[in-house]
Parts: C-alpha cells; structure tokens; sequence
C-alpha cells in the first residue's frame, strides 16, 4: 500500500500533460543516491547486477602496448576492455558483460543513428599519491545520465550497481593510468536506442556501455588562457530543449561552430543566448566570473541551472568548495555581454574561466564578440579563485586530501 | 580425462594427474570442472566463439568481492626487451608497490645479454671478451645466485608479494603445471627448487630478493640459442681466484625440444593463466577464480610511466655497479722466460693483479732476482712502466693480453725463443 502511494506522489512531480500512466515515472534523485538503495517500485524497467557481471579478460596476445605518456591523445587510445550490458522491453536487462575491446554489432536500423537517440557521461579515474586509484563524484554523473535517460526514454537502472561495474572495470584497466600525477583514465559510460526499427518513436532496445581512454596532462604546454569567439546567431541550447541534458545531439552541431571560431583565429567558441546575449557555456565546459560588484566585495557568478545550462560535475565542486571557503559571495544569476563589457570597462572583471572534467578549470583572456576584441584580466589576478579551485580538486583527485568526494575503486 | 569440450582447442583439462603434488586433490578439480559445464550451459547465448589460438576465452560469473584474504592477481607483460629497464622495472616494483591485496606476476623477455647474480665475478662467470666482441651486454641483478643467458627465447617470471606471501615452491609449481595443462610436458620440481624436465634444467636460474616486499625470478628456456649459452658462460679462469658466489653448472634444454608447438608466446599466456586461476595457497581455482582477478596488462616501462625509473636504471646500466661490486679477487698468470743450456725453461715470470671493487688495487710483477738478466732490460722496462700505469685502473682482460704483448714482442730475441719452445712443446703433446 505504502508503494502505491509512493507511485501516485512521483507521478504528481511529472508536469500535468505527461500525467499518464505509460510513461514512466522519474527517479527520486533528489538525495544523494550512494547512501540508499532503489526499491522495485522505482526501478520498471528493472536493473543488472554488478556482482552478475561476466568478465572474459583480454587474452595477452590481443592486449595493445601502451603508448609513451606523451603521446596519450585524447580520445584516441582505448585501453583493452569495454562494459556492456543489454536492455529489451520483454526481458529488460542482461547481465552485465565487460569484454576485449572490439567494435560493436549494431542493426542498420538502429535509432541511435537515425533519431540519436544517445546520451553520453564523461568521468575520470585517478591515481593517488598513495597508489590508489579513486572516482570523483560518480553520483553526480549517475543523476545526471538517469535524468537524461528519462528525456530520451531510455531504460531506468539502479546506478548504485552501474557504478559498482564502473569500478570494476577500472580496476581491470587500473595499469593504464601512469604512476606519476599528471595523468587519468577518461570514462565515457554512454547509453543508446537500438531497437532496430525505423519510426520516430520509442526505443525498445537499448544498450549502456562504458570506454575508458588514458589522458595525458591536458595543460600538455603549460596552462595557456584561451581566446573565446562569441557569435549570437549560433544558439547552443534553447528553453523547451535539452540543453540540459548530456545528448550526444547537443553536440554534433558545434563542430561546426567551433571551426567557425578557429576559422577566425580564436581557440573555443563562447555560446550566447538571448536577445540580450546572455553568456551560457564556453566550448564543452560552464563557465564562472569573478567580479568586484556594486558593494564592493568579490562575487562568484555563474549561469544558473534555468535549462539552458548542463549541470556539470565540476561546476557544482566550484560552487561548493567557493561556499566553504566563504571568501566570495555566491550568485547563480544570468549574464549579458552588456554587463560584461561594462565590468571590464570599470576594471571590475577579474577572472573568468570555464571548468570542466577535461582541463577541471581554463582561464579565458578574451572574448571576440561582433567585431570587438575583450581582453580579460584572468591570468593577470595574484592569488586567482581558479587556481585555488584547481589545486583543491587536483588535491582530492589524488587523494592528497582525504575527501568524500574522491571515492575508491578497491 | 580429457573434456569434450575442448576438441579442437588446446588446452586439455584434466582431472587426474601423475604428480599429485602438482594438482589440487581430485575432488577440487572435479568440482571445478563440473562448475565449467554448468557455465557452459547457463550462459549459451554469451558464449564466446572458441578461437583458433591454442588457449580460450574464458567466460563465467564473476563475484565482485573476493574472499578478503584472497589477493587479486595481475599479470604484467614488460614491453621493453632492455635489460637494464626490465631490471629497473623489477626494482620500481619492489619498491613501490603494495602487494597485500594485488600480487603482480611480471612476464619479461631480453634482447640477447648475461645476468649475473649480485655477488658474482663477471670475469669467473662469464668470457668477458666474447660478450664485447658480440655486443652483448653483461647486467648485475638485485637478487643473489648464479649467472644466466638471455635471448628473446627465454621468458623471464618475477612474481610479487608481500614479505610473508614468498614461498618459491608454490610459484614453480605453477610454471610446472602450466606447462603441463598447456602442452602435456611432465616438470618436475627438484629437490634444489630448480624445474627440471627428463632431469634436464629447463628452468636456469631461480633467484630472490627479500624486504618489506618479495620477489622471486626465474627464467623458463623456450627457445633459447644454448651454443651462444655454453660459449659464453664457460670462460677460462685460469689464474682467477674469487671468493664470490660462483654459479652452479647444469645441463639445459629448451622447451621446444621436448614440444615442438611450444613458443614463447603461448608459455607466456599459459603461465599466466595458470598463475591468474591459482589460489594464494597453492589450489587450483579454474576458470571461476579468473574472473575474478585483474587479468593481463602491457607495461611501458618509461620514466613517464613510472617516475624514478630512469634513476634506477642508470645505476643498474653503470661500471660501479656492474663491474664494482665485484667481490675482492685475485688474478695470477705465469710464463717462462730465457732458456737454459740444457734446454729447459729457466725461470717463471709471475704476473699477478689484486682487484678490488673491479679495479686493480695492486699489480705485481715477479721474478727471481738472480734471474732478472733473463729478460731484455727493454722489455723489463717496459712492464715495470705497465704495471705501475695500470695500478688504480678498472680491470678487464685486455690487460692481461696487453701484458703478454710486451713480454712477447718480436724483436725480443729470447722470448722468440721461448715461443718456439712453447711451440714445440705444444706440438709433442698433441
């Protein structure tokens, strides 16, 4: 009895027009979710097992030597398994595989390639300085991959044990990530339709698996500001869509972008929004401004969670770390490029950076914008906010600070 | 008995064996081959294709934790053929892993060299002059023991774990029932913890070192070039007098010989697995216990990989450490000079060296004193000055061919003689 109500309250949190009873209802995501389990009720579409996992190891004359450090390019080394795991509508899930890396059998009529019906995390692994190899906040990604899999009306499953086979799978692969403290092990868990049938409707099969590619030090050179681009007539994400979520569609179209932005000698693409060119996100990555405002004092501002914005892992451990420091007044607000050019007119704009899982955080020194060059004093601050923000993730990713959010495969 | 199942494949899976040491007592070993054919059953649709390579995928459910005393194991397979960084690697190992949940067996292969042990003479082990004439580098280990030659036949095993998890028995016996569950060869363990096959020393070398981490190496002769071996580890030591550890000789052959499907490839996998399915304790643990470990991974043993590694290695590559540790020794030659009126050698020229830490800390010349006219006071000369130039120099045995040089010089009218002397004498004694 106590379930049915639980069922009947999640369906109230559903806006009134998708108040129907086939569509399934939403995680209660709210919490944290490391701290509970999933009840059957909250699961329809069921869920694998990580202790059900099948694991075929790679044989040793299949395994790929691994490349010098130097040469680890992002994205372009996989290391020499892969997980997968299976979902259909009649047996709901498989059992949980991780397997030699290989291509995957896929129906030419899969939607993930004709509708891209795919959604995509990305996360690191990293080595301590005590050897030991830790997460850094994978509930956040799980929230952030079931609330995208509910938009693209993927199956639910119990992220407690996606990350349990997560964290197995990178204690196979653990040797490809080096010893020094420079290095990481990229994970991109991704999640796609592949029921193989044409029709723009939903997806009765899908498949969640998870590649790992070793990187190198991003900042290969030394860390560089990069130089923005900003052209309102490309909009990146739009109220009513889903800018919010990590869709693989979000992406496709910025290529396009972006080389606009190289064609014009800038290195990333600064996306805006609105008739009053509101700034939103920088390339793949969200971005924050430290101010001095009209009081006086240092404020931290950054785009607020309004749907137009991916609610990043790393956005939200600068916006936590800034409210524990207490040394900068919080405010998620919007920004226009109005506010922007009159800060940096009044000498009141002092940093602005983009952070992300790739780089953590990357200062900018200039936006281009309808014909203007913005020189931005980021690199120019003694003591930055995105240094210190660098220094204590980089802290807790390798276990030099013992934190809750570094958590441990083994 | 042999499983139905692996018809065409050539891993054989056997129940009984005749070396009930090897093998865990036959009920564990049914049991688990039971277990398999359940597996088999259960999981038809993710089975994987049996390949045509000689060893198969394993698939079956894994548990995600492990018993907690049961260590997970990895296999490392070194990507260099460089002796001085697969030692290096070896050493960075030891020293900065923690073996206490996750032991590492490390798969390495060298281009063609000698390893000595640490507390040998390279000159008593090994022809010196015959390694430089072939470029073949001579490398001091770590560990103590006797002197091995390497090549890209010979497979070289390390196998980790913490101080109180060594025990060397239990890791031959894996190699021992690897090579027999992959190509039916019957080794044996020896009494002196060497393997041997038909009672041949198929395993040169076993070897260990001992801190707040163990590991223990031994070598396994696949297809190694053994003429190179013998011509190479049987100098003449003539005259060299050492107190270090001297190397026990023994008959080897090569792996090959008695399979011929053997490669060094397939003993690397099949050690590896056999290592990967092995209990702690010595127990088989099939293919259930190998999923649950870490598998195989390639090492790129660079300082980048593993920072500090080049520091190691450079010492592992340097004079002081390969020819300076060389136990305190002494090297003495004897030759006749002048001739008497009978005919006879008159006198013993005594050339004798006394080396410590590889260089020479004294070099003596000896002849009776009443004999000294014996030798041309130009070539007397001359080896008074060489023996003082050579005093506090690194030894090697160019010295000693040095040596002979000046004393035998042609324009020396005696030692002329006492060439064809030698000549002569040697001549009758054939």
């Amino acid at each position: 009895m106590a379930s049915l109500g639980r069922t009947f309250r999640l369906l109230r949190l559903l806006p009134a027009e998708l108040q129907t009873s086939h569509v399934k209802p939403a995680l209660n995501l709210r919490a944290p979710i490391s701290s509970r389990s999933f009840s059957t009720e909250e699961l329809p579409d069921g869920t694998f097992k990580a202790s059900d996992l099948e694991v075929t190891l790679t044989p040793p004359h299949k395994l790929q030597a691994k490349p010098d450090v130097g040469n680890l390019i992002f994205g372009r080394t996989f290391t020499d398994h892969m997980f997968t795991v299976e979902w259909d509508k009649k047996t709901q899930w498989g059992n949980p595989q991780i397997k030699p890396m290989g291509n995957l059998p896929i129906h030419p009529a899969a939607k993930v390639l004709h509708y891209a019906i795919e959604l995509f995390e990305g996360m690191k692994a990293y080595r301590g300085v005590d050897g030991r190899i830790r997460l850094f906040r994978p509930d956040l990604n799980m929230k952030r991959l079931l609330r995208g899999a509910r938009r693209a009306m993927l199956p639910t499953f119990d992220p407690n044990e996606f990350i349990g086979c997560i964290k197995k799978i990178v204690k196979l692969e653990q040797e490809w990530i080096p010893h020094s403290e420079t290095s990481s092990l990229y994970i991109r868990p991704t999640f796609i339709g592949t029921d193989p049938s044409l029709g723009v409707a939903l997806s009765n099969n899908a498949m969640l698996y998870v590649i790992l590619c070793p990187v190198g030090p991003y900042f290969a050179t030394g860390f560089k500001p990069v130089s923005l681009y900003a052209d309102p007539q490309y909009v990146r994400a739009w109220p009513g869509g889903c800018g919010d979520q990590k869709l693989g569609s979000n992406y496709g179209p910025t290529v396009f972008v972006q080389k606009t932005a190289e064609a014009r000698g800038q290195q990333q693409v600064l996306w805006l929004y609105g008739e009053d060119h509101q700034l939103t996100e920088v390339g793949t990555m969200n971005i924050f401004f430290v101010v001095k405002n009209d009081n006086g004092e240092r404020e931290l501002i950054t785009p607020p969670l309004n749907g137009l914005i991916l609610p990043g892992v790393t956005r939200f451990s600068v916006l936590d770390l800034c409210r524990e420091w207490k040394e900068l007044k919080i405010t998620e607000r919007t920004i226009t490029m109005k506010e922007v050019k009159q800060l940096v007119k009044e000498n009141r704009l002092l940093e602005m950076f983009g952070a992300g899982t790739a780089c953590i955080v990357c200062p900018v020194s200039s936006i281009t914008y309808l014909g203007e060059k913005i020189e931005i004093p980021t690199a120019e601050q003694e003591n930055p906010v995105y240094m210190k923000v660098l220094n204590t993730l980089s802290d807790i990713y390798y276990g030099k600070l013992n934190h809750p959010w570094g958590v441990l495969v083994d | 008995m042999q499983s139905v199942l692996s018809k065409g494949v050539g891993v054989i899976l056997r129940t009984a064996s005749k070396h009930p040491h090897f093998f865990a007592p036959a009920a564990t070993t049914t049991n688990s081959f039971i277990l398999w054919e359940t597996g088999f059953a259960s999981h038809g649709a993710s089975k994987q294709p049996l390949s045509s390579s000689p060893l198969r995928f394993y698939s079956a459910k894994a548990g995600l934790a492990t018993a907690k005393d049961e260590p997970e194991k990895s296999v490392f397979i070194s990507q260099s053929a460089d002796i001085h960084t697969n030692l290096a690697l070896e050493d960075w190992l030891y020293k900065n892993f923690n073996f206490e949940n996750h032991q590492v067996l490390l798969l390495w292969r060298n281009d063609p060299c000698v390893v000595i042990g640490r507390h040998q003479n390279p000159w008593a082990e090994v022809d010196v002059n015959l390694a430089e004439e072939s470029k073949l580098t001579i490398a001091r280990r770590n560990s103590g023991g006797g002197c091995v030659y390497h090549d890209r036949g010979n497979l070289n095993c390390t196998f980790f774990t913490p101080r109180a998890g060594y025990d060397r028995k239990k890791n031959l016996e894996i190699i021992c029932r690897a090579l027999d569950r992959q190509f039916g060869l019957q080794a044996e363990v020896s009494p002196r913890e060497d393997v041997t096959l038909h009672g041949y020393k198929q395993i040169s070398g076993t070897a260990a070192k001992l801190g707040k981490n163990a590991y223990h190496h031994c070598t396994v002769l696949v297809d190694a070039d053994l003429k190179k071996l013998s011509a190479l580890l049987n100098p003449n030591t003539d005259g060299l007098e050492s107190k270090a550890t001297k190397s026990v000789k023994a008959p080897v052959k090569n792996l090959k010989a008695a399979n011929d499907e053997v490669t060094v490839e397939n003993a690397l996998a099949s050690i590896g697995y056999e290592y990967l399915r092995t209990y702690s304790d010595g127990n088989d643990g099939g293919e259930e216990l190998i999923q649950k470990q870490r598998g195989f991974q390639m090492v790129n043993p660079t300082n980048e990989w593993f920072p500090g590694l080049d520091k190691i290695r450079s010492e592992f590559k340097s004079w002081d450490w390969n020819y300076g540790k060389t136990p305190e020794f002494s090297f003495q030659r004897s030759y006749p000079v002048g001739l008497g009126r009978d005919g006879n050698i008159a006198a013993n020229i005594s050339f004798r060296l006394n080396v410590v830490k590889g260089l020479i800390q004294l070099a003596t010349l000896e002849l009776p004193s009443e004999k000294q006219s014996l030798l041309d006071p130009n070539t007397f000369a001359d080896l008074s000055a060489f023996i003082n130039a050579i005093k506090d120099r690194p030894f090697h045995m160019g010295i000693l061919a040095t040596f002979e040089g000046l004393l035998f010089k042609r324009n020396n009218p005696v030692s002329l003689n006492v060439t064809h002397q030698r000549i002569r004498e040697s001549l009758l004694n054939a």
